[in-house]
């Protein structure tokens, strides 16, 4: 079972309203520590709780042409940080993580946006799982029932700056393109995963079987000319159980040629040596899990951590009814060698914080805290806030720093998409409150964590840090 | 008044204050935030944002049809019935699979339902009450039938079985059951127009289609 509570009980953090917040100094004196998240009773609309070592140090609210729209994950290239949407992408300056400062906006309807960026920071790339009349960003929403509606990856061309964004490739892939992972190949390539689930005969461009993911070729002398280079059948026998119907996400973790897949009903490991053949070499099932979501390696990729989006991230999960087994992390040890490797289970870890039923909160996106000698990872827990554990120690994972916002008022979906660490700071998507940036203080390992600086950050495509 | 509570609630808070200098409070007016309002009634960002929001209204992100709404009407329901079936499956069930596995399916089919009630709210709609919708619904033995539900008279089995037969049984009613909501999370998905729901539709789709295929098999290992 799942600790609740450290042994050594700290007080709540502190807990204000939004409206305190702007006129509020924050100075901690000495080190707060971790905050021991008790158990307690759900926050009301307007009100604002966060751990004693975490600061909410930015908000750049949704607007202009993606204002309406549900916002989605992000990608990071120097000092701009990318964020999906399902109108398009939102650019921010971060230079200054405590004044971040939107700098463009790239109208292209499709949701759900998923990003990433190239590692030259010449091309974007978004994920559209919704059918489309057709390609362009002037098309409008169509049913999945139409043979003729496009749904996919669009390749955005950014080397003119954001602020001169074009789609130059529109790539249709089966069954859209819920996530898509960024894969190295030589240096003239780039490879997308692109996982996609849901087929069923009325879908003309989602039929079963749908035990694939495709793979985008881009060729970096000529992006326009991005296209499927295969679908690769994942699960030739069947998988684990009897299908899959899909993949959910997939990172990669190119230095040991690995990857980790969500796979519905599965997680996966995959050897991916050959980057346009990836083949699993191993997979799980859990009885708490259903709809397995996403995949996180630990620093080093012995470790990875699976997540369950009971509900598809839009049910309430984190009160006492479901418990804290499911619609939670599960973390496997990675053991053995070569195609023998295996995934061993450890434990499951989910937010202690209760959260009222009117807050969509399960476990989803979030990235590896780079600190020597520990395991942290930062998450979004949607309405549940965002989530800083350690699971250094992976059968007694604690939560070590959150923030959190009680319900939307008036009730709505929304809360932390994605929260991902780059350089020094916590970036979080919200759904519909834009972009915030947070801050750890005082806690063992974060200085370590602080001083490493990545170019660039795609949290599906994993490199040792540090 | 919020904040009095939440010092009241906060066992530490006064060892929260013994860490924290808070300064500057003078300044801060009751929360706001209600009503959708404009301009000066919106509640501040927490940090100053950058620039301004040009549009405190936005236009919704999507719309709702007659195909959305009816849909979740019946969905409640239906995901009722395998509350029902699954309950049953605590003290009857033969195997500890066929409990955990039921369990899951009861856990995840009760979360749904919270999340069919709050799209109802978010949407100005009644709201669904999810048993006394499906007590209504077991009146209509040609509606349920189509649906994929379980006839009362199927449910007095179930009820009244125990071990192997209990898990044989809650397996084709299920498989049954699946394949009715199926159909109707195809139907929303083509016909439907709010893209919120689709994504919710497509998720169960998804869970619900490997669901069946795992019973199956299930199934032919019993037998």
């Amino acid at each position: 079972m799942q600790q609740i509570s450290h042994g050594h009980r700290l007080p709540r953090g502190l807990v204000i309203t939004t409206a305190l917040i702007g006129a509020m100094v924050l100075m901690l004196l000495g080190t707060a520590g971790p905050s021991a998240a008790q158990v307690d009773e759900p926050l009301a609309p307007g009100e604002v709780a966060m751990s004693g070592n975490i600061q909410h140090v930015a908000n750049v609210p949704r607007q202009g042409v993606n204002d309406g729209v549900f916002q989605s994950d992000i990608a990071f290239w120097g000092n701009i940080a990318i964020q999906g949407t399902y109108g398009g992408i939102n650019f921010y300056d971060i230079k200054h993580p405590q004044k971040p400062t939107l700098i463009s906006q790239f109208g292209c309807p499709g949701g759900q946006g998923d990003p990433t960026v190239s590692p030259d920071g010449n091309l974007v790339f978004m994920s559209v799982d919704s059918a489309r009349t057709d390609s362009s960003c002037e098309s409008s929403g169509t049913s999945t029932a139409n043979p003729n509606g496009w749904e996919g990856v669009r390749v955005i061309d950014i080397s003119d700056g954001v602020e001169n964004a074009e789609q130059i490739a529109a790539v249709r892939t089966d069954c859209g393109s819920h996530t898509h992972t960024l894969v190295p190949g030589d240096e003239d390539t780039l490879y997308l995963y692109v996982s996609s689930y849901g087929p069923n005969a009325a879908f003309p461009n989602c039929q079963p079987p749908h035990d694939s993911i495709s793979i985008i070729e881009v060729p970096l002398d000529d992006p326009a000319s991005a296209f499927v280079l295969d679908k690769v059948n994942l699960f030739p026998d069947g998988g684990a159980i009897s299908r899959t119907a899909g993949c959910h996400d997939i990172t990669v973790y190119p230095e040991l040629d690995l990857a980790g897949g969500a796979c519905m009903g599965e997680g996966v490991l995959m050897d991916i040596s050959d980057p346009t053949s990836p083949y699993v070499i191993d997979s799980v099932t859990d009885t708490n899990f259903a709809f397995w979501h996403s995949a996180t390696f630990n620093n080093d990729a012995s470790r990875v951590i699976f997540t369950d989006e009971l509900g598809g991230g839009g049910g309430a999960t984190c009160n006492e009814a479901v418990g804290p087994e499911r619609g939670a992390n599960a973390i496997f040890d990675i053991v053995g060698e070569g195609d023998d490797r295996e995934l061993v289970f450890l434990d499951y870890y989910k937010i202690p914080r209760m959260q009222e039923n009117t807050e969509n909160c399960v476990a989803h996106n979030g990235s590896i805290i780079p600190a020597v000698g520990r395991d942290l990872f930062v998450q979004s827990w949607y309405q549940g806030g965002v989530s800083v554990s350690d699971f250094s120690d992976p059968t007694n994972t604690t939560e070590i720093a959150y923030f959190d916002r009680g319900p939307l008022d008036p009730p709505g979906l929304g809360g932390s998409w994605s929260a991902y660490w780059y350089n020094g700071y916590i970036y979080s998507s919200d759904i519909t409150l834009g972009l915030d940036v947070l801050k750890i203080t005082g806690t063992d390992g974060i200085p370590s964590a602080n001083r490493i600086k990545q170019d660039y950050f795609n949290a599906q495509t994993q490199y040792e840090l540090g | 008044m919020k904040f009095s509570k939440n010092i009241a609630r906060g066992a530490g808070a006064l060892a929260v204050a013994a860490v924290v200098v808070v300064a500057a409070v003078a300044s801060a007016g009751p929360p706001d935030g209600k009503g959708g309002g404009k301009g000066k009634n919106k509640p501040p960002p927490p940090v100053e944002s950058p620039e301004p929001d040009p549009d405190p209204d936005p236009p919704p992100s999507t719309s709702v049809d007659a195909d959305d709404v009816e849909f979740v009407e019946m969905m409640i329901p239906h995901h009722f019935q395998a509350t029902v079936m699954g309950d049953m499956a605590t003290s009857q069930a033969g195997t500890e699979e066929i409990r955990a596995w039921a369990e899951r399916i009861s856990v995840e089919q009760d979360v749904e339902i919270g999340m069919m009630q709050n799209w109802q709210t978010w949407n100005g709609l009644d709201v669904t009450d999810a048993e006394s919708a499906y007590e209504m619904m077991l009146g209509m033995p040609m509606m349920m039938e189509q649906m994929g539900m379980a006839s009362p008279e199927e449910l007095d089995q179930l009820s009244a079985s125990s071990g192997a037969d209990f898990d044989r049984m809650y397996l084709e009613l299920m498989i049954t059951h699946h394949e009715g909501a199926i159909d109707m999370l195809v139907e929303v998905i083509t016909d439907g127009s709010d893209d919120v729901l689709s994504g919710w539709a497509t998720e169960m789709l998804t869970t619900q289609t490997w669901q069946v295929e795992e019973m199956r098999i299930m199934l032919d290992e019993m037998s």
